[in-house]
C-alpha cells in the first residue's frame, strides 16, 4: 500500500507535494526492510529545530525528515509501508511519508476550526487514517477527523470522541472498535496549551464503532479520580486496553496512574500504592506493550523511570530508570526499546534490567517511539 | 546537504509552507545527529554540576523570593478584603479608590507567584481558582453575570464561593465586580455585586493565607524544598529541588512569551479593542506584565544566572554573548513594558510601527531568555530539565 501517482496528483488539491523525490535512490530506502529493528520517532535536534526521525536499534539516524514545528506521535499503516506524523496539539499539520523514502511525502491539515491532539491510528486496510482533533468553536468537544488515505489524506468526515480532550486511539483486534482515551481536559487554540477546566474534568475511556460512529461502551473514573486525565492506550495479548495516566493535582496525593479496561470490563488500577503514582511524579508519558503482548511498559519522565508490569497479575515486574525517558516501543519478541530526551536510545528484555545503550548526540527524542515494521 | 537542507527549508518557511520534508542519504545527515556512541548502559551522566551552591540557592530563593512574595499576597489580599467590605459599609455604587488601589497591589503581587506552578499552588487547585486564565471562551464574565442577575444570596460569604467554578472563585470575577462598566444596575442590584465581591477577595485572602501555611508548617513546602535526600517524598537531591525553580523561571518565561504577547500583538495587528489579556478589564495588563518580568528577573539572579553565563561564556568562546544577552534582555523588557498600550485604550484605532515593534520586542527578549535558560544555563548550572519533562503531553 505504498502511496501511488495518483493518490499524489488528486493530493495537492488538499495537500502539498513536497520534494522528498530529490533523493530518490537513496541508501536509507535500501537499508528499511532488512537488518536490525528500525523505529520512528518525533524529536528535536540540536539547533532547535524539529523533525521525524528513523533510527537503528543501535542509535544509528537512517533517515529524517524536517519538521517546521515540533511534532508528536507516529501514526504505521498496518502494511508498514506509510506513516504520519502528527503535530502536537494545537498544531494542525501531518505529514505522510513513504517509509522507504521513494516516494514524496503528502502534508495535510487539520479544517479552521480544528487542531489535532498528536495521535492518529489508520484502520485495519489501511485506506483511512483517524486522527483525536479538538473542535475547539463548540466547547472543545473532542472528534475523530476521518482521513481518506489514498484520496491524498482527504478529509472525508469526523465521529464525536464523546469527550473532551481525546489524546491516543487505538484500533482493537477486531479490526473496527477504536478505544479512544478522553483526557478530559479542555483546551483552546487562543489560550495556547493551558488547561481550562481542571475542576469539571470527566475523563473517559470511549469503545466507538469507527464505521458507524456507534459508541460500543464508555468508562468513566469515579468522581475522586476526576482530574486522572487518561492519556495514552495500547493493548496486551489478551485484547485488553491499558493505559497511562497523568494527575492533574498535587503530585503527593496522585493515586495509581496505570490501569485497564475493556469493553465489558471496567476501568481498573494497576495496585501499587505510591510507587504507581506519586513516584512516578503523577505522570506517565506514554504505554506501549511488548510484541507477545506479556509486558505493559508505562514511562514516567519526570521520574526518570519505566515500570514494567505483567499484564495478566498487574504485578510490577521491575523498573528502569532512565533520565527524561518518555518514548517504548516492542523491539522484538521479548525486547522493548526506550528513548529519552537526551538522545539516548535503549534497548532490552524487561524485566531484566541488561540493556543495549546507545545515544545520538545532540538529539532529543520527543513523546513517543514507534516500531518500524521490518 | 545541510546546506540544501537549510536553503530548502528558508524557501519553504518564505513559501509560507507549514512543513518541509526532504529525504537524505543514509550517513549524509548533519553529522551531529548521525554520529551515534553504542556500549553499555554509562554508569553516570556527564556532570558539569555545581552542587555546592544547590543547597544555599535553593534556601535563600526560597526564602527571599517565593515564601516572601507569598507572605505579601497573604498581607494585600487581606487588605483587599477589608477594602472591599468597607466599600459594601459605604453603599456606594461603584468602586471607591482604595478597593482599585488595594487590587492593583494585588495584581503586582500576584505576578510574582504567579508562576510557581508547583506545591502549595497545585494543591486543592488552588492556582486555578485565584487566577482562573486564559479564558478564551469568556466563562467568568458569562459566570459573573448569571450569579448577579440571579442575586443568590447563598453565594455571598467566602466559604459558598470556595465551592462554586474556579472561573467564579479568583481576581478575573473580583475584576469583573469592581472594574467591569454596568449599565442600568438598581441600588439593590450595586448592593449584592458588592457582597459577592466580598465573598470572592475573602476567598481570594483565604486562598492565599493556606498557601503560606502550606509553605510554612513543619513539614509544608519550605521544609521539602530546603531538606531534599532520599526520605523526602517530593525532592530526592538538591538537583531536584534547584530544577523545579528553573521551571518556574521558564514557566514565568513562557506565560510572557506565549500566552500574553501572542494575543496582545494579534489584537494590536487587527485593531482589535480586546485581546483576552489578563486583567485587561481594569487596564492592569501592564501592570501585571511588568511585575512579572521584574520578579523574574529577581529569580533569575537569585539563581546566578549572570554568572552561570559567564562560566559558559569562559569555556566556549562562541557562547561568550550569552551573559551580556541576558542582562540585555531583562534591561529592555524593563523598558518596553511601561511604554506597551493596552489593546482597549486603542478601541480600534491601529498600533504605531514604534507601538508593535515594542510588543514584538517583549515577546522576542521573553522567548529567546526562555530558550537560552532551558537549553543552556540551567544544564550548565546543574539543574536537569528535561525536554519531554519539561512539556510532555
Amino acid at each position: 500500500m505504498a502511496l501511488n501517482r495518483r493518490m499524489v496528483l488528486t493530493g495537492v488539491a488538499s495537500a502539498l507535494l513536497l520534494p522528498s523525490f530529490l533523493a530518490q535512490t537513496s541508501r536509507a530506502g535500501e537499508e528499511i526492510g532488512r537488518g536490525e529493528a528500525l523505529f520512528v520517532s518525533s524529536a528535536r535536534r540540536g539547533d532547535g529545530s524539529y523533525c521525524v526521525v528513523i533510527v537503528s536499534a543501535s542509535g544509528r539516524v537512517v533517515r529524517e525528515l524536517a519538521l517546521n514545528d515540533r511534532g508528536h506521535d507516529v501514526a504505521v499503516s498496518p502494511d508498514g509501508a506509510l506513516a504520519v506524523a502528527f503535530a502536537r496539539r494545537p498544531g494542525t499539520f501531518a505529514v505522510a511519508f513513504d517509509v522507504r523514502g521513494v516516494r514524496p511525502a503528502v502534508v495535510f491539515e487539520t479544517p479552521p476550526a480544528r487542531h489535532f491532539y498528536g495521535h492518529g491510528v489508520f484502520s485495519a486496510d489501511g485506506r483511512l487514517l483517524y486522527a483525536t482533533e479538538n473542535d475547539f468553536e463548540r466547547d472543545g468537544r473532542g472528534v475523530l477527523g476521518v482521513y481518506d488515505v489514498a484520496g491524498g489524506f482527504h478529509r472525508i468526515g469526523e465521529l464525536p470522541s464523546h469527550g473532551l480532550g481525546p489524546h491516543d486511539l487505538l484500533l482493537l483486534d477486531d479490526g473496527r472498535t477504536i478505544c479512544v482515551a478522553n483526557g478530559g481536559i479542555e483546551t483552546h487554540p487562543d489560550a495556547g496549551r493551558s488547561e481550562l477546566n481542571l475542576d469539571t474534568m470527566r475523563p473517559s475511556l470511549v469503545f466507538l464503532d469507527s464505521v458507524t460512529g456507534d459508541v460500543v461502551a464508555e468508562h468513566v473514573l469515579p468522581q475522586e479520580l476526576n482530574r486522572l486525565s487518561l492519556r495514552h492506550l495500547c493493548a496486551d495479548g489478551s485484547g485488553k486496553v491499558w493505559f497511562g495516566g497523568q494527575w492533574q493535582g498535587a503530585v503527593a496525593s496522585s493515586p495509581e496512574l496505570i490501569g485497564s479496561a475493556g469493553r465489558d470490563r471496567p476501568i481498573s488500577l494497576v495496585e501499587g500504592g505510591e510507587t504507581l503514582g506519586a513516584g512516578l511524579k503523577g505522570y506517565v508519558g506514554s504505554v506501549s506493550a511488548s510484541n507477545d503482548g506479556r509486558i505493559i511498559a508505562a514511562s514516567a519522565p519526570k521520574a526518570g523511570a519505566v515500570v514494567f508490569i505483567d499484564p495478566a497479575t498487574g504485578r510490577v515486574l521491575g523498573q528502569k530508570r532512565l533520565r527524561d525517558v518518555c518514548g517504548i516501543a516492542p523491539a522484538s519478541t521479548t525486547e522493548m526499546a526506550l528513548s529519552s530526551g537526551d538522545g539516548v536510545l535503549m534497548v532490552g528484555a524487561p524485566p531484566s534490567s541488561d540493556a543495549m545503550h546507545s545515544e545520538v548526540p545532540g538529539l532529543a527524542f520527543d513523546n513517543h517511539l514507534r516500531r518500524l515494521r521490518a | 546537504m545541510k546546506s540544501l537542507a537549510s536553503l530548502l527549508s528558508a524557501a519553504f518557511v518564505a513559501a509560507g509552507l507549514l512543513l518541509q520534508s526532504f529525504t537524505v542519504e543514509a550517513g549524509a545527515v548533519d553529522g551531529a545527529t548521525n554520529a551515534s556512541k553504542v556500549g553499555r548502559d554509562p554508569a553516570a551522566a556527564k556532570s558539569q554540576t555545581l552542587p555546592e551552591r544547590h543547597a544555599s540557592t535553593v534556601e535563600s530563593t526560597v526564602e527571599a523570593y517565593v515564601l516572601s512574595r507569598y507572605t505579601e499576597l497573604k498581607l494585600s489580599t487581606g487588605m483587599l478584603a477589608h477594602a472591599v467590605q468597607a466599600w459594601c459599609a459605604s453603599e456606594q455604587a461603584s468602586a471607591p479608590e482604595p478597593v482599585r488601589d488595594a487590587y492593583k497591589s494585588v495584581v503586582r503581587v500576584w505576578a510574582g507567584v504567579d508562576y510557581y506552578r508547583f506545591g502549595p499552588a497545585r494543591d486543592a487547585n488552588r492556582l486555578q481558582r485565584i487566577m482562573f486564565w486564559p479564558d478564551p471562551r469568556g466563562v467568568i464574565r458569562k459566570q459573573v453575570s448569571r450569579v448577579l442577575a440571579a442575586k443568590d444570596e447563598s453565594l455571598s460569604s467566602a466559604p459558598s464561593i470556595a465551592t462554586q467554578s474556579a472561573a467564579l472563585q479568583g481576581l478575573p470575577a473580583l475584576e469583573q465586580l469592581i472594574f467591569a462598566e454596568r449599565s442600568g444596575e438598581t441600588a439593590d442590584d450595586a448592593r449584592y455585586r458588592c457582597r459577592l465581591a466580598a465573598a470572592v477577595a475573602g476567598n481570594v485572602a483565604q486562598l492565599s493565607n493556606e498557601m503560606v501555611e502550606e509553605w510554612q508548617k513543619p513539614d509544608g513546602w519550605r521544609h521539602l524544598m530546603e531538606n531534599p535526600g532520599a526520605e523526602n517524598s517530593t525532592y530526592k537531591s538538591e538537583v531536584e529541588a534547584v530544577s523545579e525553580l528553573y521551571r518556574a523561571l521558564l514557566a514565568g518565561l513562557q506565560i510572557v512569551a506565549e500566552q500574553v504577547m501572542p494575543p496582545w500583538l494579534k489584537a494590536a495587528e487587527s485593531g482589535k479593542s480586546w485581546g483576552g489579556l489578563p486583567f485587561e478589564t481594569s487596564g492592569l495588563t501592564t501592570v501585571y506584565v511588568g511585575a512579572l518580568i521584574e520578579s523574574l528577573d529577581d529569580l533569575g539572579q537569585s539563581l546566578h544566572l549572570a554568572e552561570v553565563a559567564q562560566v559558559i561564556g569562559a569555556s566556549a568562546k562562541d557562547k561568550a554573548w550569552m551573559a551580556s544577552w541576558i542582562a540585555n534582555a531583562f534591561a529592555s523588557m524593563a523598558r518596553d513594558i511601561p511604554t506597551l498600550v493596552e489593546p482597549r485604550a486603542r478601541a480600534g484605532v491601529k498600533f504605531s510601527a514604534g507601538e508593535l515593534e515594542a510588543l514584538r520586542r517583549v515577546k522576542f527578549h521573553a522567548n529567546g531568555m526562555r530558550q537560552l535558560i532551558g537549553r543552556e544555563i540551567a544544564g550548565a548550572a546543574g539543574a536537569s530539565i528535561g525536554f519531554n519533562e519539561l512539556d510532555g503531553d
